[in-house]
């Protein structure tokens, strides 16, 4: 068990809801990975929308089994590109969702989705002060993290590469900064996972969770790569509990040498 | 007056809450209203709010309801 945001959760890895190919794969998805946080979002609603509808329901469902399965709702801000637009999603997300937890994302570059590390920190200040639980997508870099901390944000979701991108962890010299200079803030590796080795190297350098979505949503098997990345986070915090062994440049034979036969024998 | 709601250009008549424009032009049709959420010139509004909040001309009215998200 860890906890993040005054809850306790036993699962690590945080799951999106978009992409998938219908609804039931994603519903099968988030059940296969275990996730106990799962991201969704707002968008105009269009009356009448059966799409809309399927996936309220499936927000009824979820929250319906929340208290035995201690699952959260973490809406996002995804899209905005000001302070001000976040703010105001976040607001309207609080009233939705029922939640004060919120994926703030403000975009400053529509190339990369690169947060803009400016208008992020103005978000964060507001919203913490509004009483959210703010969860930054940010980069991995070491000073905008700073600020975000010393705003109010209590978690940093850092990226390991650009959202969509299934690139992994672009910049672990970064990365591992961020979790050697913060050891004692919950710290998510948010986007740019694409494979399980990601997620794995991500839990195994001291991270505490991962939150990813299109490389379970894309896979040609989208519930088995599900499970397949809840493995791995698994294996990758084990890992990084037990503690690794030092990488060094010298071969070193792991069978025993004492009591080797014809050691060194030269044909005569 | 005219307004625009959710993008689109619309027209209401005489002074008009949130709760009027709602039902007299049918804007959630099948969808309950715990399903969406309103802001008002990107000011969020509280849903205890749609019954005394008169719109004026120009206001630009967005209705968001869930949808999926990474």
């Amino acid at each position: 068990m860890w906890e993040i945001a005054g809850k306790a959760l036993e699962s690590r890895f945080f799951i999106g809801t978009a992409m998938y190919d219908s609804p039931q794969v994603m519903q099968q998805s988030i059940e296969a990975s275990l996730s106990q946080v799962v991201t969704v979002s707002l968008r105009r609603q269009m009356a009448g929308n059966s799409n809309n509808q399927v996936f309220w329901e499936f927000l009824q469902d979820f929250n319906q089994t929340n208290s035995a399965k201690n699952r959260y709702l973490l809406p996002n801000t995804a899209g905005c590109h000001s302070a001000r637009e976040a703010i105001t999603l976040a607001q309207m997300a609080r009233e939705l969702f029922k939640t004060n937890w919120i994926k703030l994302e403000v975009i400053g570059d529509d190339y990369t989705l690169q947060p803009d590390p400016f208008e992020l920190v103005d978000a964060a200040k507001e919203l913490v002060a509004q009483g959210f639980e703010v969860f930054p997508y940010c980069t991995d870099d070491l000073v905008l993290c700073e600020k975000l901390l010393s705003v109010g944000c209590k978690i940093l979701m850092p990226w390991g590469a650009p959202i969509g991108t299934g690139k992994g962890l672009i910049n672990p010299y970064a990365l591992q900064t961020l979790r050697n200079r913060f050891p004692d803030v919950p710290l998510i590796v948010d986007a740019g996972i694409g494979s399980p080795s990601h997620a794995a190297l991500a839990m195994e350098m001291g991270f505490d969770g991962v939150l990813l979505n299109t490389a379970v949503a894309k896979a040609q098997d989208s519930i088995v790569m599900a499970k397949a990345f809840k493995l791995a986070i698994e294996a990758g915090r084990l890992a990084f509990e037990a503690g690794k062994m030092q990488a060094q440049n010298r071969a070193n034979a792991s069978t025993p040498v004492v009591g080797m036969p014809f050691w060194h024998a030269v044909d005569s | 007056m005219q307004i625009v709601f959710n993008g689109q250009s619309l027209t209401v008549s005489g002074p008009c809450s949130i709760s009027e424009l709602l039902s007299v032009h049918e804007l959630l049709k099948n969808t309950a209203l715990d399903q969406v959420v309103m802001a008002v010139n990107q000011n969020f509004v509280h849903k205890h709010a749609y019954p005394d909040y008169q719109l004026k001309e120009g206001d630009n009215i967005e209705m968001l309801g869930a949808v999926v998200g990474g």
